[in-house]
C-alpha cells in the first residue's frame, strides 16, 4: 500500500463550468467568481481545501440544488492516462482535483472570499453583465425586462431604496460654540442618553440606549440570528421586537423583554401573553407599501409552523390589511381589545410606514386610539422581501416624517403621551442623531445589525439560502448567539457614545434637551428637505395647540375604573357564589370596560363561572379574563372573547322583555382564541373567529364575511406548558443564561444529525395537534357571507344548513386557504369557490364521521335553546331528518380543499 | 416666532376649525342609526349613544318632516363669526332668496361654554317661478334651492355653512359628541313635534382639528340628508361622475358623493336593484350566475362610463334619505357592519346590531333583526309616519 500510495500522483485544477445556455435571455454571471493558483499569486494560490464548496450555499437557477457555486471532483487515471473508478485504488497513478467554479449561481455574499484560507478566491462585477445599454437605459432596465420575458420572479429582499440614503450628504449638526458653551460627555453630565421609557403613559419599558433593533420575524432570520439580536437587546437594555413570526418556545424567558408583533397574518399561539412587554400592530411595512407578505411554503418548515401554529410546507400569507381594523375608527376598538387582554401596564404599539399626505393624520389618529408608541417606517430602508416595483417606490425621508409626526402630534397636544420609534435609511450614529433631533424618542437601526452577523447585502433573504446564516435556518449554526450578540451590544454602544458626544458638543446634558430639537440644517439639493430644513429655524413652538383629545381619555385604567365605581362593583361583587358570579348588566348599565375590568376583579377573588345577564352589545367580553365558563345572555359586541383561553362560552338569547335581544355577535368576535368552546345561539357577525388558533366554535345561524379568516391549525403542546413564569422579573444574567443553555441543547441535537432530521422531529408535535373546528348552522335571515375561511392556514369549518337554504354560501368560498377544509352543505357553483380551491362532492367514510361527531355535539348544544320559531322549527325538522335519515344529510355536502394540498417539500 | 395669522381679530372660530381652510376636510368614519316610521325621538337618542365610542368631533341629527307645517324653506346656517352674518344675508338675498324670519338656534349660554359657530335659523321663501326661470332656469323651487344653497356653500366655505335648507327636513350638527348636540339644539323640545324619519351620525375625524364644522353629518342639501361611516378609495372616482353630471360637491367629500349619486339615481328612475349594481357592484363571477336577461341588463348599465365610475370601493355603510325614500347599503366588501329592524311600525337602520336593538329597547318594541348581505340594498318609504318596505325592482316616478 504505502509503495502505492508513494506513486500517486495529484494534479490540482481550477475550472469553470460551461454556461447553461446561450441566447438573450442567458445573461451569463452577474459576478465573476476567480480562483486564483499557486503560479499567479504564490503562497496565496488555492490548496483544494474544499472550504469554499461548504461556505458557498446560493445557487440562483436551482435553489433546491444542493450545490453552490462551488463543487469539488476527484478524477482517478491509470498508468496509461486512462479514467479509473477511484474504488480501484491499485490502478490509480494520477488524481486530477477539479474545483468547479458555476459563477452564474453567484451573488456576491463574499463568504467564499472571507472563509478560503489562502484567500484565493475574489468576486466582483462582472463586466459582461453590468456593462450594457446607455444612461438612460443600463443593465438593470433591460435585465429586467429579459427577466420578466422569461418568466422570472421578480422579487428581491434587503433592498436599501433606490439609490443613496439621503442622510450620508449635506446635514449640518450645530454645535453650541460660544453663544453657549460644548459639554464634555466624557468626564461630566453631559449628553446622556439613558434611562428613557418608551411609552409615557401608565405603560412604560425603561431603555438604556436610544437606539432600538427592528421588527423581524423568527422564519426569515434563523433562530441563531433571532436569538443573537434578542440577547443583544437584553443585554443592552433595550426591547426585542420579534417580527410577525412570534418566538420560539426556548426563548420565552426572555419574553419580559419582547413586544410581539401582530401582523396581518396572525401568526403564533397567543398564549402567555401577560408575560411579553406588549403588542406592536403592523399597519404598515416599509419594504412593500401596502403590501403584506408570504412566506414561500419551503420556508414554513415544521418548527415554523409549530410556532405559527399552521400547517407546515404551505405558503403563508400575511395579507394587505389588518382585517380587524379597517379605518381609524376602527383603532382604539384594537386597543381598548389589547388592553382588556394585557392590563394597562403593558405597551401596544402601532408599525406604519410614512404616506404620502396623510401622515400626519395617521399618528395623530394613533395617538388618540390610545397607543403607547408609534413606529414611523420610512420605507427608505427595510430588510424585507419585495417585489423589484416596491423597490422605486422610494418612501419619504425619515428626519421629514419625524418631524411632521412630531408637529402634527404636538398640535393636538399628545406628543407627550405617545413615543415615537423612526426607523428606515438610517445609517449610523450621524443618522439616528438627526432623527432624533427632529423628534424621535427612539431610531430604529435594522441591516446594520444583519451586518454584525455578517451581511453583505447580497439581496438573497428570501431564497433561504443566505451563507452566513442570518436568513437561512438551515445555515443558521453558523453564527453562535452569544458571540454576535456581543458584536451587536459593542457595534451599538459605540454608535451610542457618538451620538452622545454630539448631543454634549451641542451643550445638551440629556436626551430631553435632544429630541425634537432640530439644531441642524440641511444644505443640499433635494427640495422637500432644503425647503423644511434648509430655511431657517424651526419655530419653537407650534402655531396652536389643542389639548382636548388629551383630556378626553377613552380608556380609564383599571384602577381609575374601579376607584370611579368601587360602590357598584362592590355591590355587584357581594354577589359572588362560591367561583359563581351573575352579573346584570342592565342593558346599558355598564360598560364595555367597566364590565371587562369588574370580571377582572370578580377573577381574582376567585370566580371561575360568569353568568352575564341582560347584555346588549358590550365589546371586549371576556378579553384577558382567567376563569372557566362564561355565559351571556344577550348581543356580544365587537371582539368580545378575543384572545380567550381554555374556556367555555354560551351565549343565549334574552327573551325577558318585550324586545327580543338576540344571542348574536358583533364584528371580530372569538379572533385570535383558543377557547375549550364557544357557543352562539345566533347569528355572528364579520369576522368571526378570525386568526383563530384552537376549539371548537357552534354558530346555530349563519356568519357575516370572512368567517374564519387566516384560521390556524391548533395550539401544540409546547405551548400549553411553557415555564415562562419562573422568569417573570428574573435578572438579566439569569434570562441569558437559561437562552445560551437552551441554545447549547438544541446545538447539541442539531450537530448530530441533518438539517431534514432535525426539523422531522417536530413533525410528530405537529400531528398532535387538535385542529380548531368551527360549525355554523344557518339562518333564515341570510346564508353565510363572503371569504369563508379565507387565507385559512388549517382548522375545519363546517356549514350544516339546517334551514336547508337554496343557496347556503357568498363568493370566494375559501380564498386563498392554504390548509384546512370546508364541509358545506348544499349548492354551490365553482363561481363561488375562491382562489386555489377546488370542491369535492363525495366525502369518504373518515369525512362522515368526523361529521356525525359535529352534527351530534351541535344538535346536543342547541335543541334545547328557545331561538326564535323559525329556526326553532327548522332545527327540529333538521333533526328528525337527521335521525330518520342521516345518509341524506351527509349526501348533501361538499368539501372545499386547497387545490394542492401538499405543494413542497421541506427546504431539504 | 409664532405664526397665528389664520385667527381672526374678534372672538371667532378659525378658518382652520371652521372649514380646514387650505388643509381641507379631515375624512371620516364613523356610526350611523336611521329610524323611519312612528318613533319617539327621545329613545333614538337614548340608543344612539352606544355609538359614542365610534364619534368624537361631531355629531348630527336630522328630523324628517319637522317643519313640513311651515310654508317656507328652513335653512341652518352656521356662521364662522358673527361679523360675517349681515355680509353673507345680502349675498342669500342676491341669489333672490327672501328672509322672512330669523331666529338664534342656540341659547346664548351655550356660546359661552363652548367653542361655536354661529347658528342660525331663517325663513326662507324663493323667488317667483318666473324669477326662478331668469335667474337659473329652474322652475322647480326645490331644485332652485339646491342649486343656489350649493354654490353659497361652495363660495363662503371658510365662513359659512348652510347645514339643512329643506322645506320639511331639519338637520342639527355640532363638532362635538351627541350629547352636546342634544343640549345645544335642546332636540328635546321636538320631542311631541310631528317627525317620521330620523337619522344620526356621530363622527370620527381622522385627523388633526381640520375643517371641525364641515365635517359633521348628516350631510344635508335640500331634500336629501345621508350618514355614512368609512374611507373611500374610489373617492376620486365616485366624485368625478358627478362632476361630468354637472353634479358639484357642497361639502367635497366621498360621503357626500354617495348621497348625490344615490339622489341622482333615484331621481333618474333606475330602480333599487340597478343602483345597488352600479354603486355596490357585484363580483363578476355573481353576474355568471345570473339570468342572461339579467346580465344584459347589467351589462348595459356598465356600458354608460358614467354609471361605471359610480363603483363604491373602500369601507361604507351609508345611509340615505331622498323625499319619502330611505336607501341604506354597504360596499360590496362589506369592510362595514349594517344592521336593520323591522316590525310594522318602524324601520331601523344602523351600522351595528347594538344600536338597532337598543333603539327597538327603548322604544319597546319588538323587531324583526338582520344583517343584509354585503352589498345589499335595501330601502323604505316613508310618509306620515307609515312605513314600507321597498322591493327590489322599485323605481321612484316623480
Ligand atoms: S477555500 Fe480557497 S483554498 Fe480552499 S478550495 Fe476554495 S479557493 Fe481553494
Ligand atoms: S460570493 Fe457567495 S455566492 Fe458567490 S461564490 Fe462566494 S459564497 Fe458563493
Ligand atoms: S441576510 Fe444573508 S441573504 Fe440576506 S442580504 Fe444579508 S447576506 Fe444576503
Amino acid at each position: 500500500m504505502t509503495d502505492m500510495k508513494r506513486d500517486v500522483v495529484f494534479k490540482r485544477q481550477i475550472k469553470y463550468t460551461e454556461p447553461a445556455s446561450r441566447g438573450v435571455y442567458a445573461q451569463g454571471a452577474k459576478y465573476w467568481v476567480k480562483v486564483t493558483d499557486e503560479i499567479e499569486e504564490p503562497g496565496r494560490g488555492c490548496v483544494h481545501c474544499g472550504t469554499c464548496v461548504e461556505a458557498c450555499t446560493h445557487n440562483l437557477t436551482n435553489p433546491a440544488s444542493p450545490d453552490g457555486v462551488f463543487s469539488m471532483e476527484e478524477v482517478c487515471y491509470d498508468a496509461d492516462g486512462n479514467r479509473v473508478r477511484a474504488e480501484d485504488a491499485d490502478k490509480v497513478r494520477l488524481i486530477e482535483k477539479i474545483l468547479w467554479i458555476n459563477p452564474d449561481e453567484c451573488c456576491n455574499c463574499k463568504r467564499c472570499v472571507k472563509m478560503c484560507p489562502q484567500r484565493a478566491i475574489k468576486v466582483y462585477e462582472n463586466p459582461d453583465y453590468h456593462d450594457i445599454g446607455v444612461t438612460l437605459t443600463g443593465h438593470e432596465e433591460i435585465n429586467n425586462i429579459l427577466n420578466r420575458a422569461a418568466g422570472k420572479s421578480s422579487i428581491s429582499s434587503a433592498h436599501l431604496g433606490r439609490g443613496k440614503s439621503k442622510l450620508y450628504t449635506d446635514w449640518l449638526i450645530d454645535a453650541a460654540e460660544i453663544l453657549s458653551p460644548t459639554r464634555d460627555h466624557m468626564n461630566e453630565y453631559a449628553g446622556q442618553m439613558r434611562s428613557m421609557t418608551l411609552g409615557k403613559r401608565i405603560a412604560r419599558f425603561k431603555c438604556d440606549v436610544p437606539i432600538m433593533d427592528v421588527h423581524q420575524s423568527y422564519g426569515s432570520n434563523s433562530h441563531e440570528a433571532v436569538l443573537a439580536r434578542m440577547m443583544a437587546c437584553v443585554k443592552l437594555g433595550r426591547p426585542f421586537f420579534t417580527g410577525e413570526g412570534y418566538i420560539h418556545p426556548d426563548m420565552m424567558p426572555a419574553a419580559s423583554h419582547c413586544i410581539l408583533q401582530f401582523g396581518s397574518g396572525g401568526f403564533g399561539p397567543w398564549v402567555e401573553l401577560d408575560k411579553f412587554a406588549g403588542i406592536s400592530m403592523k399597519y404598515g411595512q416599509d419594504a412593500k407599501k401596502g403590501k403584506g407578505g408570504r412566506l414561500q411554503d419551503k420556508k414554513n418548515d415544521y418548527e415554523i409552523a409549530l410556532l405559527r401554529c399552521v400547517e407546515a410546507l404551505r405558503h403563508l400569507s400575511s395579507p394587505n390589511p389588518q382585517h380587524l381594523q379597517y379605518s381609524i375608527e376602527e383603532l382604539p376598538m384594537r386597543v381598548e381589545s389589547l388592553r382588556a387582554l394585557l392590563g394597562d401596564k403593558k405597551l401596544i404599539g402601532a408599525d406604519v410606514y410614512g404616506t404620502a399626505w396623510n401622515f400626519p393624520e395617521i399618528c395623530v389618529a394613533i395617538a388618540k386610539a390610545g397607543f403607547d408608541y408609534i413606529t414611523i417606517k420610512a420605507g427608505d430602508g427595510s430588510t424585507g422581501a419585495a417585489h423589484l416595483v416596491d423597490l422605486q417606490n422610494r418612501g419619504l425621508n425619515i428626519i421629514y416624517l419625524t418631524h411632521k409626526a412630531d408637529l402634527a402630534l404636538r398640535s393636538e397636544g399628545l406628543r407627550e403621551q405617545i413615543s415615537i420609534i423612526a426607523e428606515g435609511g438610517v445609517m449610523d450614529s450621524f443618522g439616528a442623531m438627526l432623527t432624533m433631533l427632529a423628534g424621535a424618542d427612539f431610531v430604529g437601526l435594522g441591516m446594520r445589525t444583519l451586518h454584525v452577523l455578517g451581511c453583505t447585502l447580497c439581496q438573497r433573504c428570501h431564497t433561504g439560502q443566505c451563507a452566513w446564516g442570518i436568513t437561512s435556518r438551515k445555515y443558521g449554526h453558523r453564527i453562535d448567539p452569544a458571540t454576535a450578540s456581543d458584536g451587536i451590544v459593542r457595534m451599538i454602544k459605540s454608535f451610542h457614545e457618538d451620538m452622545e458626544g454630539m448631543a454634549a458638543g451641542l451643550g445638551m446634558s440629556n436626551h430631553a434637551d435632544v429630541i425634537g430639537a432640530r439644531r441642524f440644517r440641511y444644505h443640499g439639493n433635494d427640495p422637500l428637505l432644503f425647503e423644511t430644513f434648509g430655511r431657517g429655524e424651526t419655530p419653537k413652538q407650534v402655531a396652536h395647540v389643542d389639548v382636548r383629545e388629551r383630556t378626553k381619555k377613552i380608556f380609564k385604567s383599571r384602577e381609575v375604573s374601579y376607584a370611579e365605581n368601587t360602590e357598584k362593583f362592590e355591590k355587584i361583587l357581594q354577589n359572588i357564589d362560591g367561583e359563581n358570579l351573575k352579573i346584570d348588566v342592565g342593558f346599558d348599565q355598564i360598560e364595555s370596560m367597566q364590565l371587562n375590568h369588574l370580571m377582572k376583579e370578580a377573577a381574582d377573588r376567585g370566580v371561575k363561572k360568569f353568568y352575564l345577564d341582560n347584555v346588549m352589545g358590550q365589546r371586549t367580553i371576556g378579553t384577558g379574563i382567567k376563569c372557566d365558563e362564561i355565559t351571556v345572555r344577550g348581543l356580544v359586541g365587537n371582539h368580545s372573547f378575543a384572545f380567550a383561553r381554555d374556556v367555555k362560552i354560551n351565549v343565549i338569547p334574552n327573551h325577558s322583555t318585550i324586545t327580543t335581544v338576540p344571542a348574536n355577535a358583533q364584528v371580530g368576535v372569538a379572533n385570535t382564541s383558543n377557547p375549550s368552546e364557544i357557543n352562539i345561539a345566533g347569528d355572528v357577525s364579520d369576522l368571526f373567529a378570525a386568526y383563530a388558533i384552537s376549539g371548537t366554535f357552534r354558530v346555530a345561524k349563519s356568519g357575516g364575511v370572512r368567517n374564519l379568516l387566516l384560521m390556524k391549525a391548533g395550539l401544540p403542546d409546547e405551548w400549553k406548558k411553557t415555564d415562562a413564569d419562573k422568569y417573570v422579573g428574573a435578572d438579566k444574567n439569569v434570562i441569558l443564561n437559561e437562552l445560551v443553555r437552551r441554545y447549547q441543547k438544541r446545538k447539541a441535537r442539531r450537530v448530530k444529525t441533518t438539517w431534514g432530521d432535525f426539523l422531522k422531529a417536530f413533525e410528530q408535535k405537529l400531528h398532535n395537534r387538535k385542529p380548531p373546528v368551527a360549525v355554523y348552522g344557518l339562518g333564515h335571515e341570510k346564508g353565510m357571507g363572503d371569504y369563508f375561511m379565507e387565507y385559512a392556514q388549517g382548522g375545519i369549518g363546517v356549514v350544516l344548513n339546517v334551514v336547508n337554504r337554496e343557496n347556503p354560501i357568498g363568493y370566494y368560498v375559501c380564498s386563498g386557504m392554504t390548509a384546512g377544509a370546508a364541509y358545506i352543505r348544499g349548492n354551490i357553483a365553482e363561481e363561488q369557490l375562491g382562489v386555489g380551491v377546488r370542491k369535492i362532492d363525495y366525502l369518504t367514510m373518515a369525512d362522515t364521521e368526523f361529521l356525525k361527531e359535529q352534527i351530534d355535539a351541535f344538535l346536543d348544544t342547541f335543541s334545547g335553546v328557545d331561538i326564535d320559531p323559525e329556526y326553532n322549527d327548522s332545527l327540529k325538522a333538521f333533526k328528525a331528518r337527521y335521525e330518520a335519515e342521516p345518509n341524506s344529510v351527509f349526501g348533501g355536502f361538499c368539501k372545499v380543499i386547497p387545490i394542492s394540498s401538499l405543494t413542497t417539500e421541506s427546504n431539504e | 416666532m409664532i405664526e397665528d395669522k389664520e385667527y381672526s381679530a374678534s372672538r371667532n372660530l378659525s378658518v382652520n376649525d371652521f372649514s380646514g381652510g387650505a388643509l381641507g376636510l379631515p375624512k371620516g368614519a364613523c356610526g350611523l342609526l336611521a329610524v323611519a316610521g312612528d318613533f319617539k325621538l327621545s329613545a333614538l337618542l337614548k340608543a344612539a349613544r352606544c355609538l359614542q365610542y365610534r364619534g368624537r368631533t361631531g355629531a348630527g341629527v336630522t328630523l324628517k318632516s319637522l317643519y313640513r307645517d311651515t310654508n317656507f324653506f328652513n335653512f341652518h346656517i352656521m356662521f364662522r363669526s358673527a361679523d360675517k352674518i349681515a355680509e353673507l344675508e345680502q349675498v342669500l338675498i342676491t341669489m333672490g332668496l327672501r328672509i322672512l324670519e330669523k331666529k338664534d338656534m342656540v341659547q346664548r349660554k351655550y356660546y359661552y361654554e363652548y367653542d361655536l359657530p354661529v347658528i342660525m335659523h331663517y325663513s326662507i321663501i324663493p323667488p317667483s317661478p318666473e324669477e326662478m326661470m331668469f335667474r337659473e332656469k329652474i322652475r322647480d323651487e326645490s331644485m332652485y334651492i339646491k342649486r343656489v344653497v350649493a354654490r353659497f356653500n361652495r363660495m363662503y366655505i371658510d365662513d359659512a355653512r348652510i347645514f339643512s335648507s329643506s322645506k320639511y327636513n331639519g338637520t342639527f350638527l355640532t363638532a362635538f359628541e351627541l350629547q352636546d348636540t342634544i343640549d345645544i339644539y335642546d332636540l328635546h323640545q321636538y320631542e311631541d313635534r310631528f317627525y317620521d324619519a330620523c337619522l344620526i351620525h356621530l363622527r370620527w375625524p381622522t385627523s388633526q382639528g381640520r375643517g371641525l364644522w364641515w365635517g359633521p353629518q348628516p350631510i344635508s342639501l335640500g331634500e336629501v340628508a345621508g350618514v355614512h361611516n368609512g374611507h373611500l378609495s374610489s373617492d376620486m372616482a365616485n366624485a368625478r361622475a358627478l362632476e361630468q353630471l354637472e353634479i358639484m360637491l357642497t361639502v367635497g367629500t366621498d360621503s357626500e358623493a354617495i348621497f348625490l349619486s344615490v339622489e341622482y339615481l333615484l331621481r333618474s328612475g333606475y330602480s333599487l336593484e340597478e343602483i345597488e349594481w352600479i354603486i355596490c357592484r357585484k363580483f363578476p363571477q355573481e353576474v355568471k350566475l345570473m339570468a342572461q336577461e339579467k346580465q344584459e341588463q347589467y351589462a348595459k348599465l356598465m356600458d354608460d362610463p358614467l354609471l361605471f365610475r359610480m363603483k363604491m370601493s373602500g369601507p361604507a355603510t351609508a345611509i340615505t334619505l331622498v323625499d319619502d325614500v330611505l336607501v341604506g347599503f354597504t360596499d360590496r366588501d362589506h369592510l362595514r357592519s349594517f344592521s336593520v329592524g323591522v316590525n310594522d311600525k318602524i324601520a331601523l337602520l344602523g351600522s351595528e346590531q347594538r344600536a338597532v336593538i337598543s333603539a327597538a329597547y327603548f322604544m319597546h318594541e319588538e323587531l324583526k333583526m338582520f344583517d343584509p348581505e354585503a352589498g345589499r340594498i335595501v330601502g323604505f318609504t316613508v310618509k306620515n309616519k307609515a312605513v314600507s318596505k321597498l322591493d327590489y325592482g322599485w323605481k321612484k316616478n316623480d
